[in-house]
């Protein structure tokens, strides 16, 4: 009983601290996506939200910042310019204005005080310096501004900048606002300044083109009132951003990354589970006798199974407790272990770790446990009189609960129904494969031991007399080492595949608004630098104006449903006879001469095809300035926004934009030292402009990297939990070891001898365990690498040096205990034995 | 304590010129299997070996290359040769004594010791084995070293110790008689 409690507390303490892990990682992941937004919840809208509508806000305890965008024109302030060398010959003509000053067309942004609620600003005290985090927003006086802004104006830090009839002094270099979102295609350079200001320059009035927006953040249930409150009282010009509309970027690498670890963590519960199985079978077994005597004695019906159950479920309750606590202390140690890599304060943990590993827990006892102990039920006195009866019990019910419990526990790690079918097939197939070439490497090798040495003999025979044990041993040694090596090679694909989207040498400069007539000079410098950078793509920006005729509005309207945040702005439209490296078509052809030489065609992203409802065959009209171009939809294509390379929504035939005005945009990368080149970029090609994305790239390196050691921890469990799987068969085979090893004393070997017999067992178990594991892991990956991940396969010698060198060596050292009883156990037992 | 399972805490063993408290359990090991054959009460066959492979598993240890050979005429001996590939488990008291008394003389020992060979057994198969035991000790001329609650059976041997409350009688003037300490 005690080992059975230390079983399930160990299978409990092992889902506890993955899922608490899991809960608090996702709830910090989340909060962290959340920055995207800079908030927990975004109300937008045109115009100042209603005095009722701000007193249902009130209502609410939440934290709020406001924010205020407009575009205007900047220029530098007089107080700036004295001393500057510009004079008006060194203008170009679009730059001149009437008094030969500089303007700019400039995204401003007002903030409260509070902003950003969620994530911070990035800020440089120097051009292209280093950049830190910063808490708080500009003072009164005082703007904000991205890098563009100095240049293009001739600026310098602390130099003074006209936003409409104010003067502001610039005091910091704008790296970074968390709810920019993925558009680093901003065509205006942003000026932040304090919200208070913006009356002073008089820009704003009733009529304006402005963007305002509500933060909030809280308690999520408050915000959820909120939420519903706010709904009905929304105009049309108002509405709620949620994190889903935000940078996909992002969410789809926490995505992939936070389920990933969710199968790592599922391997060790399972480990647990077979774990809290064997000890089980090993309790029953023990118990047998006691409860045919029971049964003898006339104990029956109900009180039967109290006397089994009550124990049973006594135990399992204090294993739960027990587990919950070992399971919290290995979660502190875990988040010790992991250091700066997550936040000192971490959200608290929601109920949902306790209830899914006491859920767990009751899972592993009901369908993994109670089987064997069921049959302590069934328990027939006759036993008393022949002990042959006991491994005469059908097993199809303890195959069947256990097949049932598996299935409900990969189902909640993997939250997918076709995900969980294919584990539990590759898991079938996986036992039936261990079964079948363990059974006949025993009937081999017994065979080719016949010739051989005495203690060859001996270890055939063992192996053969414990072959049910064998195979149970060798199943669970795989499945482990299985697991271990497939997560090693998916973890090494998977952070290998993150990082080849953001790779050292990522572009981190994206320059857009380069004319026809500087596209050469452009590459040309860039090749002369040796710089790396992408191609040059043509873009035209537009808006979509009409879907099949129908104008955006009434077919976005709300009623429809239909929304896409790219609905609101400008498109960058494109044209290529090439598909995209990372695209890939999902329905319709790609462009072909035959197909759309007569048709003005276009392809459209997967994304914003589903949330507009767009099909084959529809035919979108976009407004580029005055004119309308329309073009049918040809392709559906997926993009991989993760990767730091131009992306559009929109690629048409070659010929459709023709006539249109168009700029051309591409992507470079500049190490650290290569940055103040971009200095000379900005003096050569005035009109463009470079955007700096090195520190979002940073951010998901930093992911990937958090994710990776989050996996690790995991590892471990599975690591221990598979120990723990070792001890059970250790302790199941003990009695059966000390018996063996008696009577090969009594009847005249020695202890090296009966060692030997040992070791070699234990090698070869580990050995064609190591074997099956890596086999299967090698079509696995195989299979992974041609379908899934698509990615060359590689041989990993890791995976085989873990396989074939660990797996034996650890089932070695985990018999190391058995080796050495073998000296201790006195042959005189058998005589007291009867 | 006579093969060696145990050594004394004061005296001396001799068997066969071999002083047992020096030797190490493994060197008492390598002696029981030159010299020392084992009947147990509870037959004690390793229950995933063949009644063959238990018959085998001391001439094995010895090296033996006529291991097969030797174990299956014993069997044959002992009137099990129709059940040499069967398990222990599947075979019945009588029969599982009978294998063990095969595996006892296997490698010939000049000693054999039977501790209470018949105890698990009813008294028909009880004296059919002992009828074998005694038959197999003739045969090949083993000094059979026997202890027993069966009074009827002390009859049929040369010589008789009566162990009592720790103390060891001789039923037989002649004989030797000595005395065991209360603990041993």
């Amino acid at each position: 009983m005690r080992l059975f409690c230390i079983a399930v507390a160990i299978a409990c303490a092992v889902t506890f601290s993955i899922t608490l892990l899991g809960d608090r990682l996702e709830q910090l992941f989340n909060s962290q996506a959340k920055e995207v937004i800079a908030a927990d919840l975004v109300l937008q809208s045109t115009t100042e939200l209603s005095d009722e509508q701000k007193d249902i806000v009130d209502s609410f305890s939440l934290k709020t910042a406001e924010t205020l965008t407009f575009q205007t024109m900047a220029n530098a302030s007089d107080a700036s310019k004295s001393g500057s060398s510009k004079n008006a010959n060194e203008l170009s003509n679009e730059e001149q204005s009437n008094d030969n000053e500089t303007f700019l067309l400039s995204s401003v942004k007002a903030v409260s005080n509070a902003y950003p609620l969620l994530g911070k600003l990035q800020v440089s005290n120097q051009l292209y310096g280093d950049t830190q985090a910063i808490q708080g927003v500009p003072g009164k006086g005082e703007v904000w501004v991205e890098d563009r802004v100095l240049n293009e104006l001739g600026l310098s830090l602390n130099q003074y900048v006209n936003v409409g009839e104010a003067s502001f002094k610039i005091t910091k270099i704008l790296v970074y606002e968390p709810d920019r979102g993925n558009s680093f295609y901003s065509f205006t350079p942003r000026i932040m300044m304090n919200i208070e200001d913006v009356a002073a320059t008089q820009i704003v009035r009733p009529g304006s083109r402005v963007k305002f927006r509500y933060l909030f953040a809280g308690e999520d249930s408050n915000l959820k009132n909120l939420l519903q409150a706010l709904e009905p009282n929304l105009q049309l010009n108002q509405e709620f951003i949620t994190i889903d509309a935000a940078n996909q970027t992002l969410a789809n690498t926490l995505n992939r990354a936070y389920r990933f670890l969710h199968i790592t963590a599922l391997i060790a519960v399972l480990l647990g589970a077979v774990a809290a199985a064997l000890v089980s079978y090993q309790y029953a077994n023990e118990m047998t006798y006691q409860y045919a005597l029971l049964r003898c004695l006339g104990l029956q019906g109900k009180r039967m199974i109290a006397a089994v159950a009550i124990p049973f479920l006594v135990f399992s309750f204090i294993a739960v407790i027990i587990g919950l606590v070992i399971g919290g202390v290995a979660h502190i140690f875990i988040l010790r272990s992991l250091g700066d890599l997550i936040p000192e304060t971490l959200p608290a943990a929601s109920i949902k770790p306790f209830l899914l590993s006491a859920f767990t827990a009751l899972i592993v006892v009901i369908s993994f446990a109670w089987p064997f102990l069921n049959k302590l039920l069934k328990t027939a006195p006759k036993l008393l009189l022949n002990r042959t009866e006991i491994q005469q019990q059908p097993i199809i019910f303890t195959v069947m609960a256990m097949l049932l419990g598996l299935s409900v526990i990969i189902y909640m790690g993997t939250q997918e129904l076709m995900i969980s079918v294919y584990i539990i097939a590759v898991l079938f197939v996986f036992v039936l494969l261990a079964y079948f070439i363990t059974r006949y490497f025993i009937k081999w090798y017994s065979k080719y031991s016949e010739s051989k040495s005495v203690s060859t003999k001996l270890t055939a025979r063992s192996l053969k007399a414990n072959r049910r044990m064998v195979v149970v041993q060798v199943v669970a040694i795989s499945i482990t080492f299985f697991s271990l090596a497939l997560i090693s090679t998916i973890r090494d694909d998977l952070v290998a595949s993150w990082q080849s989207k953001v790779p050292d040498n990522a572009p981190n400069i994206f320059a857009i608004n380069l004319f026809e007539n500087e596209k050469q000079s452009f590459l040309d410098k860039v090749k002369s630098q040796g710089l790396e950078h992408s191609p040059l793509y043509p873009v035209v920006r537009g808006r979509l104006s009409a879907i099949n005729d129908l104008p955006i509005r009434e077919y976005a309207s709300k009623e429809t449903e239909r929304q896409d945040e790219s609905l609101g702005r400008d498109l960058a439209l494109t044209w290529n006879m090439q598909l995209p490296k990372d695209n890939k078509i999902i329905q319709g052809t790609w462009h072909t001469e035959a197909q759309d030489q007569n048709t003005a065609t276009v392809s459209i992203e997967k994304g914003l095809a589903e949330n507009l409802e767009i099909t084959l065959g529809d035919k979108l009209s976009f407004t580029v300035e005055t004119q309308v171009v329309e073009a049918v939809v040809t392709s559906i294509r997926s993009v991989e926004w993760e990767s730091f390379t131009p992306n559009f929504y929109m690629i048409f035939y070659p010929g459709v934009l023709d006539g249109l005005p168009v700029s051309y945009m591409g992507s470079l990368h500049l190490d650290k030292q290569q940055r103040p080149i971009l200095r000379d970029f900005v003096k050569q090609f005035p009109s463009a402009t470079f955007f700096d994305v090195d520190f979002l790239l940073n951010r998901i390196r930093g992911i990937a990297q958090k994710i990776s050691y989050a996996v690790e921890t995991v590892l471990y469990f599975a690591l221990f939990a598979s120990v723990l799987v070792f001890i059970s068969i250790e302790m199941i085979l003990r009695k059966n070891r000390s018996y063996s090893t008696a009577i090969f004393k009594a009847v005249g070997a020695d202890t090296k001898l009966v060692q030997k017999v040992f070791r070699t067992q234990f090698i070869l178990i580990g050995l064609i365990a190591g074997v099956i594991a890596y086999l299967l892991n090698l079509v696995i990956s195989f299979a992974l690498s041609n379908y899934l991940i698509e990615g060359q396969f590689v041989f990993n010698p890791k995976t085989a040096v873990l396989c074939l060198v660990l797996a034996p060596l650890l089932v070695l050292a985990a018999g190391f205990v058995s080796i050495q009883r073998t000296k201790k156990i006195p042959v005189k037992k058998l005589l007291t034995e009867s | 304590m006579l093969a060696g399972l145990d050594i004394p805490t004061t005296g001396s063993i001799e068997l066969f010129h071999h002083k047992l408290e020096v030797l190490s359990e493994d060197e008492r090991a390598v002696l029981r299997n030159q010299y020392v054959g084992f009947v147990f009460q509870a037959f004690h066959l390793l229950p995933g070996f063949t009644a063959l492979e238990n018959v085998m598993l001391p001439l094995e240890i010895n090296d033996d290359a006529q291991a097969k050979e030797k174990a299956t005429s014993l069997l044959e001996r002992v009137g099990m040769s129709h059940r040499n590939n069967h398990f222990p488990t599947t075979l019945s008291g009588g029969e599982q004594q009978r294998v063990a008394i095969a595996r006892a003389f296997s490698t010939n020992p000049p000693l054999l010791l039977a501790d209470e060979p018949t105890g698990n057994l009813d008294s028909n198969t009880g004296a059919k084995i002992i009828d074998l035991l005694f038959e197999l000790n003739q045969e090949q001329g083993t000094a059979l070293v026997l202890v027993t609650h069966d009074e009827s059976l002390t009859k049929r041997c040369n010589s008789c110790f009566r162990l009592d409350q720790g103390k060891l009688h001789s039923d037989m003037p002649h004989d030797l008689s000595c005395v065991l300490s209360e603990n041993q």
